[in-house]
């Protein structure tokens, strides 16, 4: 097939010619000329929303800013209209939700909403709450961290998550949580302590505002009834020595019931653990280490259902996504509200560690 | 395909219709089918409709030389099959048409926001015009060569994908599934039809085949691949994101790929790189199109060679394309019109040919 | 010419010596290296010499002519002279006789000797050529580690020699031609009779008659005029001067060009594949060497699309970028003047510089030139805040990824194609680079070499049941590589499929 390319290549460059001068290309801006922020603190104040912006610091010193308005976006153009360089939402990893922005439902929701359709911010990016002060948690970030500003996804990557103290909440599950949960879920907390920053505990959120905060212990409960326990360390004590244990592997099962009228519910929690301590005796001895995984079972059994009970009677929603489960499983919607629950754990030490 | 004869084999025609089918309907499949039985909808509407797809290649094998204006001439003579022919030809703009405006749209919304409509219309089309006058045996060399990049990241994104979701969510949401319901499959069938869109090329494609005959099996792989790849798509995103959720998605299968992280690889974020599976499907329906749309111009108006009408099916493309406001009321508007026109040029023109070609007695395309 | 000296030659050669010497001494008029010689010989029957000055082997002259006709030859009469001459007397090898002064000219200026008799209406034309050359020296441009280090040299018979050396087999053919209208360089077609496809040969031949040019001064020049896709910067020919790379080529079923006066010898038909082959592939283990041909090919993407990508991701889609490398990319173009676009071409058109200064230079002054542009300047160049270290990188990375490839005349198409993927890539960042990518791709699978897909084996493989791939981005034990290569003759199929 014979074929002349030259009308074809001259209408092509004409056209790179018109593209080059007529569209300023748009979309394309110098390194230098962004702020990349890493880390945005939100919260709720008389006149609408206070911003914190936590840029890297590229050269120009770590420049944090604040600024107020309604919505993101209006933020974004507020404080681009006061620098001398784009802020540049591409890069941003984590954005800290302060408790006076988690209990207005609306402009909570207007928020995630933003940060949903927004194609600059990656579904990656980290949520979490917190009771303080947002702009000063950015702060305390921005004075702990030595580089780039990735000091906060840093700690969660090699430390938070491995040690199972805080579930690793990015945009995408947090959204996908509250479709699920009826606009409810944990969000993982932030808080200083003599301005050290310190990560564990949760927020919960019912019908999409602010209910209560949990304690470490039982966002880590919460951790373990998802399945998402690995790396958590457990204590226990058997004849006044404490047996220490790190969750190696943990996985649960669901299973759902109707009785008149009622829900109920049974979690399998299956558990492997490595004992870190006090094992001497164990590794050769059959039925003290049936005995010592027994402890472990009762003992995080009991823990479970006690953290259900407690989330259950003061969550308003769906804060564990219980009821959301029960309801996929039994294909209807539930007239009984929550679920009853209980747990079973079956737990094995896999590992009684090294004997010196 | 050595001679310079414009005819491709039958790995580059698989190579052609498997990238093809990865349109970007896929980018809306999700939303539309996110229900717990949707997935079971979906595979039983598309295998339906991958289940016509042999019938256009036993087309091929009893007039190998015969496209669809071929095809209409001998059945229905030559002004009525004239005017079918223009159906069609109409048929295989608007496609192309739609495709390249959603692309554009897609690449408008997730890479460049702030680049102007036309300019992404116009640069596409260009390329779309560039590998069309080159003949089909280039797009089939570039298809067969693109194959490996598109689909087998495609396939480890999807594999990734499955392996991100919480170990406990596997399935479960969507396990057992209810049978669908009655009237759900028939929407299925025709929800799939714009997945299908390429069936339009083997309309065209027999006179370039160099063998026609041995193409039957694996156009129906290629089919039942884009079908089951289409379920498994749906049946991820709904178990990852929910129902409730999902019908939010505009872009579910980026996202979803999206979630696919582990630690040490460089690149902290893929969801722009993952569009490169689209762009490399929207610019093979495109030029195809194209170049097919320059054929059956070429053999309605009786032409030497298919440039002029490539030429001017390229300029009815972008017409076209700038018709619709928004994208969604394109994706509204290929929805509306592809099942209907699927079902007369894929189902029953096809079953007439056939139909008429058992009865025998030689063939004359008028 | 012009037609007095065109009549001059064609005019067949009469027994008047006196006319003969006449014609040839105006033939050959303000030739002052054009020789002649008069002597007698038998019955002092007059005869002489016309030969040009250094271009002949001047002992043989005197040895197996002047001496043998003088001392030999005294007792014949003029008519039977020339064939006992011929047969008995001149001891040279080959001796043929020109009856056309157009012959007898031709014969001079290509190193015979010619020699006219009183009463002979035809020249004797011997063979003494001697022409000066450098001798078989090592390969300069295509370096092996193991591996014969051999390469043609600009002498057309010792190239012939080269390759016979290879394949002493009967079916190796050599068809010598004549091209350029005024140079009528010696040109030669070689190819293996059992293997070739003589569809092909024959296009080969015919080409090679009808280039209407003046001289064909090297094979880059036949290169150019035969190939078919001349506005492409990739070559579809491929060039060589390693005699075991032609040798494996005939042996394939290809075709060999030589030019005399070329050190260079085309190998014909080309793929993309076979540009990223080198000799020493099939010296040295598998293992390693498909490790090297994957790493062969990955170069070549870097060295079109590193620069382009670059652009994309930092100006465009910095998102896409590890935060820590997005954020140290902005600090080092803190206090840069330029764009990264900018940079980037600067770069690139830099290191183009460097490299054409170097190949230039005399080879002691371009390592200095080498050490003096690629460090001090690149480095001074960062310290003064003109480039950031990353564009430096980059810039380095693209040309060390073009010296990977072991065949230069694919860089030079590939070098081309990088600057139309930068463009595209700033105007239109990630998806300009995508469609840059897409238009070369289809550029190249638009090419063929005398009809082969020039992407083969990569695609349309499943016309030879895809052997050809175990030759390709990998090299599979020897054992397991086709000997039926595409190239060579095969049976027609149906439907014209070769």
């Amino acid at each position: 097939m014979q074929h002349k390319a030259y009308p074809l290549w001259t209408v092509l460059c004409l056209f790179m010619a018109l593209a080059w001068t007529l569209t300023g290309c748009g979309d394309s801006r110098d390194p230098e000329d962004r702020a990349y922020i890493i880390t945005l603190g939100v919260e709720k104040t008389p006149s609408g929303c206070l911003f914190t912006f936590a840029p890297a610091d590229t050269g120009m010193g770590k420049t944090l800013f604040s600024v107020e308005s309604d919505t993101l976006s209006a933020a974004v153009a507020k404080a681009e209209s006061r620098s001398s360089r784009e802020v540049y939402l591409g890069q941003l990893k984590n954005i800290i939700c302060s408790k006076t922005l988690l209990e207005d439902k609306k402009a909570f929701g207007s928020l995630l909403d933003e940060l949903e359709r927004s194609i600059r911010i990656s579904e990656k990016v980290m949520l979490l709450g917190t009771e303080e002060s947002a702009a000063k948690c950015v702060d305390a970030i921005a004075k702990a961290d030595s580089s780039t500003g990735l000091f906060l996804w840093e700690f969660y990557k090699n430390t938070a998550e491995e040690v199972a103290v805080t579930r690793h909440m990015d945009l995408d599950t947090w959204l996908t949580d509250l479709r699920m949960q009826n606009q409810s879920g944990i969000l993982p907390a932030l808080s200083l302590e003599e301005e050290q920053i310190v990560l564990g505990g949760g927020i919960a959120l019912s019908e999409g505002a602010y209910d209560f905060t949990l304690l470490p212990l039982e966002e880590q409960d919460c951790l373990l009834l998802t399945g998402e326990g690995k790396g958590a360390v457990l204590t226990e004590t058997q004849n006044g020595m404490p047996m220490t244990a790190e969750i190696r592997k943990n996985h649960v099962t669901y299973d759902f019931w109707q009785d008149n009228g009622k829900t109920f519910g049974n979690i399998h929690v299956f558990l492997q653990g490595a004992l870190t301590g006090s094992s001497g005796e164990i590794v050769s001895d059959g039925e003290k280490r049936r005995k010592a995984e027994e402890l472990f079972a009762t003992r995080i059994k009991s823990h479970l259902e006690n953290t259900i009970k407690v989330v259950q009677q003061k969550a308003k929603g769906d804060v564990l996504g219980l009821q959301a489960a029960a309801e996929r499983k039994l294909d209807r919607p539930l007239q009984s509200g929550q679920p009853q629950m209980t747990v079973s754990c079956t737990f094995s030490l896999i590992d009684t560690g090294r004997i010196r | 395909m050595f001679s310079k004869n414009d005819k491709i084999s039958d790995r580059q025609l698989t190579a052609i219709l498997l990238l093809t089918f990865l349109g970007t309907e896929m980018f809306f499949l999700p939303a539309y089918f996110g229900k717990t039985e949707g997935w079971l909808t979906l595979l039983v509407g598309a295998l339906a409709a991958a289940a016509f797809l042999p019938f256009l290649t036993l087309l091929a094998r009893k007039e190998p030389s015969f496209t669809a204006v071929e095809w209409f001439r001998s059945l229905f003579g030559r002004k009525v099959g004239n005017i079918l022919i223009y159906g069609l030809l109409a048929k295989l703009l608007f496609d192309g048409a739609i495709e390249l405006r959603v692309f554009s749209e897609v690449l408008r919304r997730i890479i460049l926001p702030k680049t102007s409509l036309w300019i992404l219309l116009v640069l596409l089309l260009l390329l779309y015009l560039y590998t069309a006058q080159r003949g089909l045996e280039t797009q089939g060399r570039a298809a067969e060569i693109l194959l490996p990049f598109v689909l087998l990241p495609f396939l480890l994104f999807l594999v990734g994908a499955a392996f991100s979701l919480n170990g406990n969510q596997v399935l479960s949401p969507a396990l057992p599934a209810p049978l669908p319901k009655d009237g759900h499959i028939g929407k299925s069938f025709f929800a799939t039809q714009p997945l299908f869109q390429a069936m339009n090329f083997l309309l065209f494609v027999p006179p370039f085949l160099a063998n026609g005959r041995g193409s039957t099996k694996k156009v129906w792989y290629a089919g039942l691949f884009a079908a089951v790849t289409a379920v498994l798509l749906i049946l991820l995103s709904f178990v990852a994101y929910g129902g409730e959720s999902l019908s939010h998605k505009l872009f579910a299968p980026l996202q979803l790929m999206e979630r696919v992280g582990r630690s040490g690889v460089f690149f902290a974020r893929q969801d722009l790189f993952l569009v490169w599976f689209w762009m490399v499907s929207a610019f093979l329906f495109g030029s195809c199109s194209l170049f097919f749309g320059g054929v059956c111009c070429q053999r309605l108006f009786g032409r030497k060679e298919p440039k002029g009408g490539i030429f001017l099916c390229a300029l009815l493309i972008f017409l076209i394309a700038l018709l619709p406001e928004t994208m969604e009321s394109a994706l509204a508007l290929r929805r509306k019109l592809s099942p209907i026109l699927g079902m007369f040029y894929f189902v029953l023109f096809p079953l007439l040919f056939l139909i008429s070609s058992k009865k025998g007695g030689k063939r004359n395309a008028a | 010419m012009k037609k007095n000296q065109k009549q001059k030659t064609e005019k067949q050669i009469t027994g008047n010596i006196l006319e003969s010497r006449k014609t040839m001494k105006e033939i050959f008029k303000d030739c002052g290296d054009i020789v002649f010689r008069d002597f007698t010989a038998g019955a002092h029957i007059p005869l002489f010499l016309v030969f040009t000055d250094n271009m002949v082997n001047s002992a043989s002259i005197e040895e197996s002519i002047l001496n043998n006709v003088m001392n030999r030859c005294r007792e014949e009469e003029a008519e039977g002279l020339l064939p006992v001459l011929t047969e008995q007397v001149i001891s040279g090898f080959d001796v043929q006789k020109a009856e056309t002064f157009e012959k007898a000219a031709e014969g001079v200026l290509s190193g015979d000797t010619l020699i006219f008799m009183e009463g002979s209406n035809y020249a004797l034309r011997a063979s003494t050529k001697s022409f000066p050359n450098r001798g078989v020296s090592k390969a300069e441009t295509e370096v092996v580690v193991q591996g014969p280090k051999d390469a043609f040299t600009e002498l057309l018979a010792f190239n012939l020699v080269l390759i016979r050396r290879r394949i002493q087999d009967v079916r190796l053919k050599v068809k010598r031609k004549k091209v350029g209208t005024i140079g009528k360089n010696d040109a030669a077609i070689m190819y293996l009779s059992h293997l070739v496809r003589p569809d092909m040969l024959a296009k080969v031949e015919k080409q090679l008659e009808n280039l209407q040019l003046n001289g064909i001064l090297d094979t880059g020049t036949a290169e150019q005029l035969l190939e078919k896709h001349r506005m492409s910067p990739f070559p579809q020919l491929q060039m060589t001067e390693r005699p075991d790379k032609a040798a494996a080529a005939l042996m394939e079923g290809r075709i060999v060009v030589l030019l005399d006066n070329s050190p260079f010898v085309i190998l014909l038909p080309a793929t993309l594949n076979l540009f990223f082959q080198a000799a020493e592939d099939y010296y040295e283990r598998w293992e390693i060497m498909s490790f090297i041909r994957i790493l062969r090919y990955v170069a070549a993407f870097f060295a079109v699309a590193l620069p382009g990508l670059y652009i994309a991701l930092s100006v465009y889609h910095p998102s896409l970028l590890p935060t820590a490398l997005a954020v140290q990319i902005a600090k080092t173009r803190l206090h840069i003047p330029f764009s990264v676009v900018s940079e980037v071409v600067v770069m690139e058109l830099a290191f183009e510089l460097l490299r054409e200064a170097g190949i230039r230079l005399p080879s002691p002054v371009s390592s200095t030139i080498g050490i003096v542009g690629g460090i001090i300047i690149g480095s001074a160049a960062v310290e003064a805040g003109l480039v950031s270290p990353a564009v430096v990188i980059i810039s380095a990375l693209t040309g060390i990824c073009t010296f990977v490839i072991p065949n230069s005349a694919i860089v030079s198409g590939l070098r081309l194609s990088k600057y139309g993927i930068i463009l595209l890539s700033s105007l239109f960042g990630l998806f300009g680079f995508w469609v840059g990518l897409l238009f070369l791709l289809v550029h190249l699978s638009g090419l063929s070499s005398y009809g082969i897909p020039y992407l083969y084996p990569f695609c349309s493989a499943t016309v030879n049941d895809d052997k050809d791939l175990a030759d390709s981005i990998i090299r599979l034990p020897l054992r397991k590589i086709n000997n039926h290569s595409i190239f060579g003759k095969r049976k027609e199929k149906k439907g014209g499929e070769v």
